[in-house]
């Protein structure tokens, strides 16, 4: 079995990955997107970093930190038929919120309402429609990174004109979600395939409760009803190995807020007391062997 | 690898590199807290970590 795991650089998550690969018997190749040189048209012989051909490989698995790098080494991988988790039709529909919301919405999975527009009048117009409090989103990005509580017209117009100074285009698509009153947590959830293999909630007296903004993990049970609505949004999004971000409505129940496709997990194994980087290399080794079967 | 020890280029602490320490591998200085990235195992190098970009994200 020919592995790579595609990388920024080796953050804990990759290291726990390439040693449940090799707990496996299985010496992935690390390649760095920094290192990466394709020639467009000369497709999967051509030599990878590791100096094998893309074409020798059973698997690669993405887990650059960087977006783009990873959705670009994914749409020439697929396109030259090189096995990958995720895929390139994955990957491109949870790297952009508007796409996650449409399939989301598309395979009739709860979820926060949310709106589009394009200029600075029509994106205060989605506001009022929708109504606040509502949250601006970044079309891209992660981390909670430029997500924005608007509480009133007022504040909306301070952020939409700050938004409007900000050079990248990606950032006058303006995306807001409704703000959903949730108990101060949210859940992440982990989904391999059909499978939901652990939970956690996400604590934090912010309204932004990730961990890299300081939320705290502790373990939530995976109940058939979680399940059920996790594994939904990822068939939605393409399936594969993803972090399913889900809000507790008091009324609506679960409502599925974001997909992570380049999911980060090493503070989720120690409260779940799931070794999730041997559960993702066994579906990924799972998974290359079924494409040769 | 055997343990190696390397000099923090922020703040010239001595870092040490424990067992099984990988190449790219990210560390912090324990020191400073300065990010880093592993570059040479043998000898063993450390730099500054890249900068967050703007599209990294999980």
């Amino acid at each position: 079995m020919q592995v790579a795991v595609l990388v920024t650089h080796i953050r804990a998550e990759e290291k726990l990955l390439i040693e449940a690969f090799q707990a496996q018997g299985v010496e992935p190749d690390v390649i760095l997107d920094r290192s990466l040189d394709f020639d467009l048209a000369q497709g999967a012989q051509q030599p990878s970093p590791s100096g094998k051909a893309w074409a020798d490989y059973d698997l690669v698995l993405e887990r650059a930190v960087s977006t783009s790098r990873g959705l670009y080494t994914l749409m020439l991988l697929n396109q030259w038929g090189v096995p990958t988790l995720n895929s390139y039709e994955t990957a491109h529909i949870c790297g952009d919120k508007l796409a996650t919301t449409l399939m989301l919405a598309q395979a009739n999975v709860p979820q926060p309402n949310a709106r589009v527009a394009f200029t600075p009048e029509s994106a205060l117009t989605s506001l009022e429609t929708l109504g606040y409090p509502a949250v601006l989103k970044p079309i891209t990005g992660s981390w909670g990174r430029l997500l924005a509580r608007v509480n009133d017209a007022e504040t909306a117009e301070s952020i939409i004109e700050h938004r409007q100074t900000l050079g990248d285009y990606n950032y006058h698509v303006y995306y807001a979600q409704e703000y959903v009153n949730k108990p101060q947590r949210d859940i992440r959830a982990f989904v391999l395939g059909d499978r939901t293999i652990c939970a956690i909630y996400r604590n934090s007296e912010h309204w932004i409760t990730n961990t890299a903004r300081g939320g705290k993990s502790s373990n939530c049970p995976v109940t058939p009803e979680l399940d059920e609505i996790c594994v939904k949004a990822a068939h939605a999004v393409g399936g594969g190995i993803l972090a399913i971000d889900v809000l507790e409505d008091p009324e609506r129940g679960f409502l599925i807020n974001e997909v992570n496709h380049t999911m980060e997990f090493k503070n989720s194994s120690a409260p779940t007391g799931v070794d999730i980087a041997a559960e993702v290399v066994g579906f990924a080794l799972n998974y290359a062997k079924g494409m040769h079967s | 690898m055997s343990v190696y020890t390397v000099e923090c280029p922020e703040c010239a602490a001595t870092l040490t590199l424990p067992e099984g320490t990988m190449l790219n591998e990210l560390i912090s200085c324990k020191d400073c807290g300065t990010e880093l990235e592993v570059i040479g195992l043998n000898p063993a190098s450390v730099d500054y970590a890249p900068e967050v970009e703007e599209d990294w994200g999980e």
